[in-house]
């Protein structure tokens, strides 16, 4: 019986740790440090053809927002997930230049603030975003709400990334989900109120 | 008397230059000139019309036409022209995106490719998958099968992988003209036929095939670890046309990298990479450390150091090279950006009979301006 019990709490509890609002948008806790993360399941795709290496070389950015809320404060952050077609041999300094990235939405330039490289930075404990491969690097950047609508709202995305040289992101075609779930973020509301007050 | 010497750095390079255009009405768009695609069978820039159809926000309607630009330095290639369909269903409640296309090339009147193919993209809770199929039909050949998928497994174990298949360069029947003495496709058909050239394409077009599988954890929020192991290999190619055949080739290298921050102070983060890489020619060992610190909220200070230490199979010689960096950055605010990048190279070569020692170093500084 009091095995029956302590797996009911358990499941009860996993449940509990794993919230999702819809398939756009995922709300989970994070166990480690008791705070709540939210973040758009899929992010927006932009790339870089790097034909110096080869003809079919590109290095990508993945884009995504998180919503970090530590007992009622929240903080927003941006998501870059870093990696590349190319061998990774060829690149040991892959996080070069992502120290200074300005995000042009629609042509309005948003210089992002880095944090850090590691989940530390944002105070989590676990990975949200899926790694497209296992050598991507993870950069975050505070941004705001405002910010993040911005991006959201816009046609046309592109990343400026480095001083010298600039380095130029595209966005790639054809990305109907990954706006659906960025628009899905912003819908939620500051700090989720939109979401909460769904019947 | 037109001056044909080369000329460097005073080239017009026009990377884009187009026009958007809308009908509010009809949700018609449409995009014209010099521009980029990458999807629909399009390989990147060309100059033309990309006309988009939104039937709702689930399904969307491409069609396409104009001439390849295969580098901004030249001329559009006017022996090419091509034009194109294509559609994207979007069914947002799962988070997939997916895209049929079909795509003729012609190059002097000949079809240079005829591409029908796929994209499949799907970002789920804890999986990821990115697929884009190319299948030539007049070659009866698949141009290039890219499969990229990821998964979050319990206790925070990811497993990745990548599979590319492809032809390069990518197939088409221009590639038949790589290594012949003809100043152009026209000449080639002076002196082959069709079926003659149509196999030449497909001779100088090498099948290369890479797998990739990686595993990546983080052990605590400082700290994360991700392994990875590639094999590349590029098939050979056969004699013909007066072209001479290439022999097969392998590349594998298997790597693991360690990340770990606030170390010394906090918001720094230091990475090591250890990588081993075999060729038919070369076994590598290398060795990296990359360093990041933030100073202050302008400053950030990066030095690094790779050390790699190669075998050259070819004449039983060993080579070390040490390569010390530095990278500084400073943000004025939100008005100005410097950096400054320096680096040195120390290699020595350990041949039979003598050594050879080699140094060179460089100084990189670059600003931006924001109004």
């Amino acid at each position: 019986m009091q095995v029956r019990l302590a797996s009911l709490i358990l499941v009860t509890q996993l449940c509990a740790g794993c919230v999702s609002t819809s398939t756009l948008v995922e709300e989970k806790l994070d166990v480690g440090t008791g705070v709540t993360v939210t973040h758009a399941t899929a992010p927006i795709v932009l790339y870089h053809d790097n034909s110096s290496y080869a003809a079919h070389a590109r290095d990508y950015v993945y884009l995504g927002p998180v919503e970090i809320n530590r007992m009622g404060d929240y903080s927003y952050y941006l998501w870059l997930g870093i990696w590349s077609t190319i061998s990774d041999a060829e690149r040991s300094f892959q996080r070069d230049g992502f120290e200074s990235v300005t995000v042009y939405a629609d042509g309005e330039p948003l210089q992002l603030e880095l944090v850090g490289w590691t989940l530390e930075s944002i105070g989590v404990s676990e990975p949200f975003y899926v790694k497209p491969v296992a050598s991507a690097a993870d950069a975050y950047y505070r941004v705001t709400m405002d910010q993040i609508r911005l991006i959201a709202d816009a046609r046309d995305i592109e990343l400026h990334v480095g001083t010298a040289p600039v380095t130029i992101y595209l966005m790639w075609d054809r990305q109907g989900s990954a706006h659906a779930s960025l628009r899905e973020f912003v819908g939620r509301g500051l700090y989720g109120t939109a979401a909460l007050s769904r019947p | 008397m037109e001056d044909e010497r080369p000329t460097s750095g005073n080239d017009l390079r026009l990377s884009y230059a187009y026009a958007d255009l809308a009908d509010a009405r009809t949700g018609l768009r449409g995009r014209v000139g010099r521009q980029t695609r990458n999807t629909g069978g399009v390989l990147g820039r060309f100059d033309g019309l990309n006309l988009t159809y939104a039937l709702n926000d689930r399904l969307r309607f491409e069609a396409v036409a104009g001439r390849p630009v295969y580098s901004t330095a030249r001329d559009p290639d006017d022996s090419r022209v091509f034009q194109g369909i294509s559609s994207t269903f979007a069914p947002f409640d799962n988070n997939l995106d997916f895209g049929l296309f079909y795509l003729e090339q012609a190059i002097d009147g000949l079809t240079d490719r005829q591409a029908v193919g796929a994209e499949l993209r799907y970002f789920g809770d804890d999986q990821s998958l990115w697929s884009i199929v190319d299948y030539d039909v007049g070659f009866e050949e698949l141009g290039s099968l890219f499969l990229q998928g990821s998964w979050r497994l319990p206790a925070s174990f990811t497993i990745t992988g990548v599979v590319d298949r492809r032809r390069s360069p990518f197939l088409s029947l221009g590639n038949a003209l790589v290594g012949q003495q003809l100043e152009s496709f026209e000449e080639l058909r002076l002196f082959f036929t069709e079926e003659e050239i149509r196999q030449f394409a497909l001779d100088r077009s090498a099948s290369t095939t890479t797998y990739t599988f990686g595993l990546s954890r983080p052990f605590s929020p400082k700290l994360s670890m991700n392994f990875n192991a590639s094999l590349s290999s590029i098939d050979a190619t056969p004699e013909s046309g007066g072209v001479a055949g290439t022999p097969d080739s392998e590349y594998s290298y298997y790597s693991a990298d360690v990340v770990a921050s606030s170390l010394f102070t906090e918001g720094d983060v230091g990475i090591l990479g250890f990588r081993y890489a075999v060729s038919g020619t070369t076994d590598v060992y290398s060795t990296t450390v990359d360093t990041r610190f933030p100073v202050g909220r302008g400053w950030r200070i990066s030095p690094r150091l790779r050390v790699d230490y190669r075998e050259i199979n070819t004449d039983q010689s060993t080579q070390w090279i040490y390569t010390p960096g530095l990278r500084v950055q400073y943000r004025m605010g939100r008005r100005a950006r410097f950096e400054l990048q320096t680096g040195k190279q120390f290699s020595t070569r350990e041949m039979a009979k003598s050594d050879y020692d080699r140094e060179s170093w460089f100084v990189n500084v670059g600003y931006q301006l924001f109004y």
